[in-house]
Order: C-alpha cells, then sequence, then structure tokens
C-alpha cells in the first residue's frame, strides 16, 4: 500500500526522506553508540580513537562482573522484574476482561482508574508514601517495591490487554463455555493463548518498567543488599573523585542489554501491540 | 437424545422485547429449522436454548429437565457457530477434543472419538493443522466434529452455512442431512435462507419480530401459509400478492374478472382480499382473458424463465417452466390459476381456508 | 455483553458480581499505592508535618502560600515550562517528521521502526549516565564539537543555560522515540485510497499532507502531545542523575525541586503541594488535549 507511494514519489523526496531518516536514526542510537565504543576502551585511551577503539578491552566488563555486589545488584533487579510482571500480568488479565467483556454500572469510573495513573507525577508518589512505607515497616524490603511496581505496571498493561481481549470473538468463548469450560477456563485456555502478542507487549513493558525503576528503590531502600542496577549505576555515577568512564559505561551498556535483547525478539509484537492499542 | 420444550419463552432487553413468548416443541430425533428475516429473534431463541443467552420469563426444558438456569456446559449441547469459532491457536485435534478435555475423557477414549468424528468428516489427513490453514469448507467440517464429538443430546447450529459459497453451501446441506439422518440427533437450525430451511428440516419454524408465525412441515408451510408474511417469506421467487375483490360469483384483479371454477366460491370472504399466487401459478393467456401486464424484467436460467412484469406500480413474477421469448416492453395478459389460489384478509393478514372442493 | 449462563448456584447476583470480582485485584492495588498516595499527599499538604515534631497542625492552605512566594519554586515552575515547552515543540516536530519518514520508505521499514524506540526502553538513569558522558570533562564529544565550531570549550553540563538544552536533549532523545510510534501508527491507518483520490483531485504533497494525513491523525498527535507533556512534567529519572538539579538550580524542574524539599530539607508539606501542584496542572493539561482533539473530531 505505501510501499506502492513511495515507488511513484520524485527521486528527490526520497533522497530526503532517507537523509532523515538516516539522521534521526544516527540521533537515536549515538549515545548507546558512544557508550558501548567507551566500554571497550581505557581511561587512558577514552577520548582517542573516535568510535572504533584501537585497542578494545573486555576489562571493563570482566570488572563490572567482577565487582562487589554487582551479582546481588543483578539478582535484586531480575527477581523484582520477573515477580512484579507476573503479578501484574496476572492482575491485569483478570480486569482487562472485564474491561473487555462485561457492560456494568461502574465501568466508566474504573476505567479511570486505569487511566489516571498515567498522568501521575510519578516520582512524587513517594512523599506521600514513604510514611505509610515506614509505618508498616517496609523499608528496605522487596515487598514494598514488588507492590508499587506492579501497582505502576498494571494500569499500563491491562490497557493494552483490553484491547486484545474485545479483538478475540465473542463466538470462540461461547463455543468454549458450551464445550464445557468455565469462564476461569475460558480466560486462562481461550483468550489468554489466542491473545499471546498483547500478553509479550503487556509483559515486556512491565519488565522494562520494573528493571528501569528509579525513583522507587531511591526513596524505599537504604541498605545496599537491597540495590538494583538503575541504584547501583545513579550511585556509581559520582561516588568516585575521578570518574572512571570506561567502568561506567560498561555497567550501563549491561543494564541495557537484558531488556532490548527482549525487545530486539518481540519487536514486532511489542510496536504492533504498542501501535494498535495507542490507535484505540 | 432429547426433546425440547419451550413454554412462554420471553428475552427482553430492559424494555426491549425480543422474544415475545414462544412456545414450541422439538421432538425427539427431529431436525428444525428456525428461519426468518434478521432481527426476528431466531439466533437468540437457540442462544437461549444454548445457554449462552439468559431466558427473561417462561421456561425451556431439554430432555424435560428445566435447563433455565443451567449452564451451557451443562446442557449437554452442541452448537456450530455461523464463523465456526474455532480455536486459532489449537490444531484441527485440540479443536475438537477440547469439549472432552474440560470434561476430563480418559486419553484413549478421547482419542477413539476423534479418531471417529474425524473419519466421519473426511478430517483425519487435517488433524494436525491448524484453523488457519484450512479452507472454509475445511473449517466448517471441523466446526462439525467438534460437535459430533461430544454425542450431545441436541444439536444447535447458528446459521452455519453462510460463509460458504453456493456450490460448497448445496454440499454442504446434503451432508448436514446426512449426518443427521445417521446420527438422528435433535437438532435446531438456525438460517434466514428459506431454501435450507425448505430442504433441512423435518420441520420448519417461521419467525417474525419474536413471535412464531409458522410450525409445520416444509411442504405444509408451503402449501398453506398462515398468513401474508409467510406467504411471502416462503417460496422462491415469492409468491404474488395481488390485491382483489369479490365480484357478483368471480373477483375482480387490476380490472379483469375472474371465475371461482372447480374451486368453488369459498364462503365468508370478505370484500376486498389478497390473492395470492405463486408465480409457477400465474399464467400467459389470451388478450383480454386476464389483466394487462408490461414485461419489465427477464431473466433467462436455461430450463425455466422468470419474468417480472408491472400493471400500473404494482410487479408481479412469473415463472415459466420452459424458455419464453419475451422482450422487455412486451404487453402481455396474466391471469392466476385460481384452484391454487391463497386467500389472506388484508385487515388481520391472516390466511382465509377454502371450503372443501365440492 | 456476555450474559452467558453461569449455572444455578451462581444466581444473577454473583453473575452481575463477576466483573466486579475480575477487576478487583487491579483496583485494590492501583487505588491501594497510587490512589492512596493521591489522597494522602492532598492532605499533607494541609498540614505542617515536621520530622521531629509529633503534633501536625492543619494549616489550610499555608504550605502554598509559603510555596508560590519562595523563589526556588518560582524558579522550578519556570524551569518546567521551558523545559516541558522546549520538549513538546522539539519533541512532536521530530517524531512527526520520524514517523512520516518511517511511513515513507519501503525498504527496511521494519528494521529502522525497530531502531526508533530503542531510547525508550533504556532506563532513565543509563540515559542520564550515557548524555552526561556524552557532555562532561574538556575531552567530551560535544564540547569537542563546539570547541571545533569555534565555540565555548566549557563543558556544557558547567553553564546554566546550556546544562538545561542538555538535559531538554536528552528528554526528547528519550520520550521523542514512543510519540514516534504513536504517531506511525495513526499514519498506518490512512486509507491509501484517500491519497490517490487527492492526487487525483489534483493535490500536490503539501496540500496531501496539510487536508489528508494532519486532519487524519489529530487524534494521534493529542495523544503524543499528551504524552510528552506529561512525560516531561514528571520526569525525574533523567535529570537528577544527570545534572541533579544544577548547576545552580538551573535545571531544577518541579519533580526534582519536590524531591530536593521532601527527601533533602525534609519539608514533607511543601513537597506534597508541589506534587498537588504538578497533578492539577496535567490534569489541567489532559483536559485541554482532550477538548481540542474532540473539537477537531466533531469538525470533520
Amino acid at each position: 500500500m505505501t510501499d506502492n507511494s513511495s515507488i511513484n514519489r520524485p527521486l528527490g523526496t526520497r533522497v530526503v526522506a532517507w537523509g532523515v531518516l538516516l539522521l534521526i536514526t544516527l540521533w537515536a542510537v549515538l549515545p548507546i553508540l558512544w557508550s558501548l565504543s567507551a566500554s571497550f576502551k581505557t581511561p587512558l585511551t577514552l577520548y582517542t580513537g573516535g568510535f572504533l577503539p584501537d585497542d578494545p578491552t573486555f576489562d571493563n566488563y570482566r570488572r563490572v562482573l567482577t565487582s562487589d555486589g554487582f551479582p546481588n545488584y543483578m539478582m535484586n533487579s531480575l527477581f523484582l522484574a520477573l515477580v512484579s510482571t507476573a503479578i501484574t500480568l496476572f492482575v491485569s488479565v483478570l480486569a482487562a476482561y472485564g474491561f473487555a467483556r462485561y457492560a456494568f454500572r461502574w465501568r466508566h469510573i474504573l476505567l479511570l482508574f486505569i487511566l489516571i495513573p498515567r498522568i501521575l507525577p510519578r516520582a512524587s508518589l513517594i512523599i506521600p508514601l514513604y510514611d505509610l512505607v515506614e509505618s508498616l515497616n517496609l523499608l528496605d524490603t522487596y515487598t514494598v517495591l514488588i507492590i508499587t511496581y506492579t501497582a505502576t505496571a498494571v494500569p499500563m498493561a491491562t490497557w493494552i490487554l483490553i484491547g486484545f481481549f474485545q479483538a478475540v470473538p465473542k463466538e470462540l468463548e461461547e463455543a468454549a463455555a458450551i464445550d464445557g469450560a468455565s469462564i476461569w477456563q475460558r480466560i486462562w485456555k481461550v483468550v489468554v493463548p489466542i491473545s499471546l502478542p498483547g500478553m509479550v507487549t503487556a509483559g515486556i513493558l512491565s519488565l522494562r518498567e520494573a528493571w528501569n525503576e528509579f525513583p522507587f528503590v531511591l526513596a524505599f531502600t537504604t541498605s545496599s543488599d537491597m540495590r538494583t542496577l538503575p541504584y547501583q549505576l545513579f550511585l556509581m555515577r559520582d561516588s568516585m573523585g575521578i570518574t572512571d568512564w570506561p567502568l561506567i559505561n560498561a555497567f550501563t551498556i549491561t543494564t541495557i542489554v537484558p531488556i532490548l535483547f527482549l525487545y530486539l525478539l518481540f519487536e514486532r509484537q511489542i510496536v504492533n501491540g504498542l501501535t494498535s492499542g495507542a490507535v484505540k | 437424545m432429547a426433546s425440547v420444550t419451550l413454554s412462554g419463552v420471553q428475552k427482553h432487553f430492559g424494555a426491549l422485547e425480543i422474544i415475545a413468548g414462544i412456545d414450541l416443541t422439538i421432538e425427539d430425533g427431529e431436525f428444525v429449522v428456525l428461519v426468518g428475516p434478521s432481527g426476528c429473534g431466531k439466533s437468540t431463541l437457540l442462544r437461549m436454548i444454548a445457554g449462552l443467552e439468559s431466558i427473561s420469563a417462561g421456561e425451556a426444558r431439554i430432555g424435560g429437565k428445566v435447563v433455565n438456569n443451567v449452564p451451557a456446559k451443562d446442557r449437554d449441547i452442541a452448537m456450530v457457530f455461523q464463523n465456526y469459532a474455532l480455536y486459532p491457536h489449537k490444531t484441527v485435534r485440540q479443536n475438537i477434543e477440547f469439549s472432552l478435555r474440560m470434561r476430563k475423557t480418559p486419553k484413549a477414549e478421547m482419542d477413539r472419538r476423534v479418531n471417529e468424528a474425524a473419519e466421519l468428516l473426511a478430517l483425519t489427513p487435517l488433524l494436525d493443522r491448524t484453523p488457519r490453514a484450512l479452507s472454509g469448507g475445511q473449517r466448517q467440517r471441523v466446526a462439525m466434529g467438534r460437535a459430533i464429538v461430544r454425542d450431545p443430546s441436541v444439536f444447535l447450529f447458528d446459521e452455519p452455512l453462510s460463509n460458504l459459497d453456493a456450490k460448497l453451501r448445496v454440499e454442504m446441506r446434503a451432508q448436514i442431512k446426512a449426518l443427521h439422518r445417521r446420527l438422528r440427533a435433535t437438532s435446531v437450525y438456525v438460517t434466514h435462507d428459506q431454501v435450507e430451511a425448505m430442504t433441512m428440516g423435518d420441520k420448519i419454524v417461521v419467525m417474525r419480530g419474536g413471535v412464531i408465525q409458522q410450525v409445520g412441515r416444509p411442504i405444509d408451510v408451503y402449501d398453506a401459509p398462515q398468513n401474508l408474511f409467510v406467504a411471502g417469506f416462503i417460496g422462491s421467487p415469492s409468491m404474488n400478492l395481488m390485491p382483489a375483490n369479490v365480484d357478483g360469483d368471480g373477483f375482480m384483479i387490476s380490472g379483469a374478472r375472474f371465475g371461482w371454477r372447480g374451486g368453488g366460491r369459498p364462503g365468508d370472504l370478505p370484500k376486498n382480499f389478497i390473492g395470492g399466487v405463486r408465480p409457477e401459478n400465474l399464467r400467459l393467456v389470451a388478450p383480454g382473458e386476464g389483466i394487462a401486464a408490461i414485461v419489465e424484467v427477464v431473466e433467462p436460467m436455461g430450463g425455466e424463465t422468470v419474468a417480472s412484469v408491472a400493471v400500473g406500480n404494482t410487479k408481479y413474477t412469473i415463472l415459466f417452466r420452459d424458455r419464453r421469448p419475451l422482450e422487455i416492453g412486451d404487453e402481455v395478459f396474466i391471469a392466476p390459476e385460481v384452484e391454487t389460489m391463497h386467500l389472506f384478509d388484508p385487515e388481520t393478514e391472516s390466511r382465509i381456508d377454502r371450503k372443501p372442493r365440492l | 455483553m456476555a450474559t452467558i449462563v453461569e449455572g444455578s448456584l451462581r444466581d444473577k447476583i454473583t453473575m452481575r458480581m463477576t466483573p466486579y470480582v475480575l477487576l478487583f485485584p487491579a483496583i485494590a492495588i492501583v487505588a491501594g499505592v497510587l490512589g492512596y498516595a493521591v489522597v494522602r499527599g492532598i492532605i499533607m499538604s494541609f498540614f505542617q508535618i515536621e520530622v521531629w515534631e509529633a503534633e501536625e497542625p492543619f494549616v489550610g492552605l499555608a504550605n502554598y502560600r509559603t510555596l508560590f512566594r519562595s523563589p526556588g519554586f518560582q524558579n522550578s515552575l519556570l524551569i518546567s515550562l521551558i523545559f516541558v515547552g522546549a520538549t513538546i515543540v522539539i519533541g512532536l516536530l521530530m517524531s512527526l517528521v520520524h514517523a512520516l519518514v518511517l511511513n515513507q520508505i519501503a525498504f527496511a521499514r521494519s528494521v529502522f521502526r525497530a531502531i526508533a524506540l530503542i531510547p525508550y526502553l533504556v532506563s532513565g538513569v543509563a540515559a542520564a549516565v550515557m548524555w552526561r558522558f556524552l557532555f562532561t570533562g574538556d575531552a567530551a564529544i560535544a564540547t569537542q564539537i563546539s570547541a571545533a565550531l569555534g565555540g565555548s570549550t566549557v563543558s556544557w553540563l558547567a553553564d546554566p543555560d546550556k546544562a538545561l538544552m542538555v538535559i531538554t536533549m536528552a528528554n526528547v532523545w528519550f520520550i521523542a522515540p514512543f510519540a514516534t510510534l504513536i504517531l506511525l501508527g495513526g499514519l498506518q491507518t490512512i486509507d491509501p485510497e484517500m491519497y490517490a483520490a487527492a492526487e487525483i483531485d489534483g493535490a500536490g504533497s503539501w496540500q496531501k499532507f496539510v487536508h489528508i494525513t494532519i486532519p487524519s491523525i489529530v487524534p494521534m498527535l493529542s495523544l503524543a502531545l499528551m504524552w510528552l507533556s506529561f512525560a516531561s512534567f514528571n520526569m525525574f529519572d533523567i535529570i537528577l542523575p544527570l545534572t541533579g538539579g544544577g548547576p545552580g538550580r538551573s535545571t531544577e524542574v518541579l519533580a526534582v525541586y519536590m524531591y530536593q524539599l521532601a527527601f533533602r530539607d525534609l519539608n514533607y508539606s511543601t513537597g506534597a503541594a508541589v506534587m498537588i501542584v504538578i497533578l492539577i496542572i496535567n490534569i489541567a493539561l489532559s483536559a485541554i488535549f482532550l477538548r481540542a482533539a474532540g473539537r477537531s473530531r466533531d469538525d470533520r
């Protein structure tokens, strides 16, 4: 469709379009490439050799991976991301099914509960929550992070899933009901498997949310045992007298790679899932 | 196997009445077709029997047991949907066995039944494919297979053939009929296509506006439509409905006079009535012996010819069992076959039965 | 909707309860955490809460009065407005152009589309660190470029005006890709036949853009606008690690000001008041955008 239209366009227009595209694409990847390049350099060669390091070294990555506490931070990030995503998906599937399939009295008001969090100043939540977390003795616990990560991821995941669930033909569920499936079985054995691209999208986005989260872990934890990768990166940023940029860049790249890997694996589903969700 | 009995069944959505109060008995092993134009409530009624819609008032029984509050899965029914409702993420085999799995049927038993159903529907080579990789007709058969494997007491069909092309539809019609003869399962079949209804049903139920218009064997409904709606709906091309009025011992239609001939004059006929004449019972006659009409459309269909003629602003259809060299614009004279004419009261729209022939 | 009969034991009342039961966990956790935070934030902003004081007297709007008079707040509000305004203008233009060219090309579109979203996946902290690296030190790439062009060799992050530019650029880099995705989704729903029809009617490229493309994606444009403005107003993750609000207070946007107020100065109630101010601005903005989008939809 649109492919044909570009063929009909004059050469000049196409050259400009490609030029602009390459420029913006360069803009999008340049900071990451620059950081990647620096992660293979040493403090001495940091500003030499341009993008391609003269004498690339993996030493920075070795230092990152073997540094004190790194396995701990990694496990914290991984554990929090996986657990909060699992809970998020479970809770969001139920809610999205409720919104997608039922017309009920408070539907619109409840839908606001899903929409309003998108405009909440997230970082500011930590002020009113801090007292509560403290009085419940939940500071420095996984519990508070899992709960807050889930609470911030559920609205978005629900929103994405509603669109996918609405697209599942009602007849399929009716057929399943006649086949003997209860509402629980219809949700998990019919609707969810058919909406797999939506589950992948919602899942990876909540993983991203938890993996990258910063304000909550900053406010609700103090012990170094509880640090996540972004928090550690934040502390590394200026904790040393002379900034060890190659090391910091290697650390940065290390935190990016897992989520980037997942994204590239499921890019099609995620992009389609997000655009179709946004269009609705 | 079971009978289905509906007594005073109603459905409303708020103030909106969809089903007005239906009484209907479907005998054990019978193939009943619910037919009517879209929006007549036939699908809603079927879904109420299935348990996909709640029943607002009245009672539905399957096999003598009231099922108003029995969930679909416990009604021992199977349903074939218009869009087949196959699970896209499951293979044909998984689709067919899903209901057995839900009922925790032992593996060996499940395999035996799936294979049996697949055999019956010639689906065996397709069992490992997903619905995506099947043609329309094949999907249709999988939907049938899913219903058959359950060995339910009642089969429900919701316009199962309407997504197929004409040729496949005729084939599947015959297949479903053959299947029914073999399994003898009570079946309720919904369609808007009266040809499907006529050819498939042991009994047809003509519906309009949530009300049953007529119930009976297809041929009886065709021969004796109980009201103008049924008269116009059943039969293709549709019956001609000709306004007429009594004139002495005969009657007039559009200025032409006809005698009652062998049939004799019906008893209590109102002065104005409507004569229902099937297209095959409308004849061309010599000039002056019938109603003058202008030929507007001629559809030569090979062995038959269908012509549409205009009398003033009214159009009538004539079906000839042969080829007719008619030209558009020709003036012709038409006359109804009086013996086979159906009589209707224009006020009540219902049938006026003739006195027995004299 | 679903009226599938669910059985005699679960009678009508149970059926009617089903959606609420399904929604309960989600609503409970969202309301429990986010809802609680908002309500508690509003309450806090009306009291005088001191860390070492047991008494928390009700002070009405006093916190807000103090806030509006404080130079720090006025400064942050101004910085936020510049930061958000610049992000919206640059971000929207850039994402629109990006989406348009992505929609144009036929070759390797999915590859470029995949790359387009990458900045969105990076954590705010990581983005901040990478941007800090671009601009830190005498030999930083940006300083070098600036020097080569004959500009100042002072590190950009040490110059108040340039620091604000840097956080704005980093912010655009970070949040515009999602806006691109929203707009691309809109562009892809435009029926190509509309362009064909317009071409036959004699429309040129620019006319097609003005009369077909833009009107067709108005809802997506307002969605993208909303995303850009909320994400910027609430932006915290990038700025704290990148500049910490400095140099001086030149990059102390409201979100950072609020954090410093509460967690550095331990002035919770005023911090809560800032939170409510941000929230009100966001709600007002969304109302404006939604109304604008709704009106333009009615016009068509």
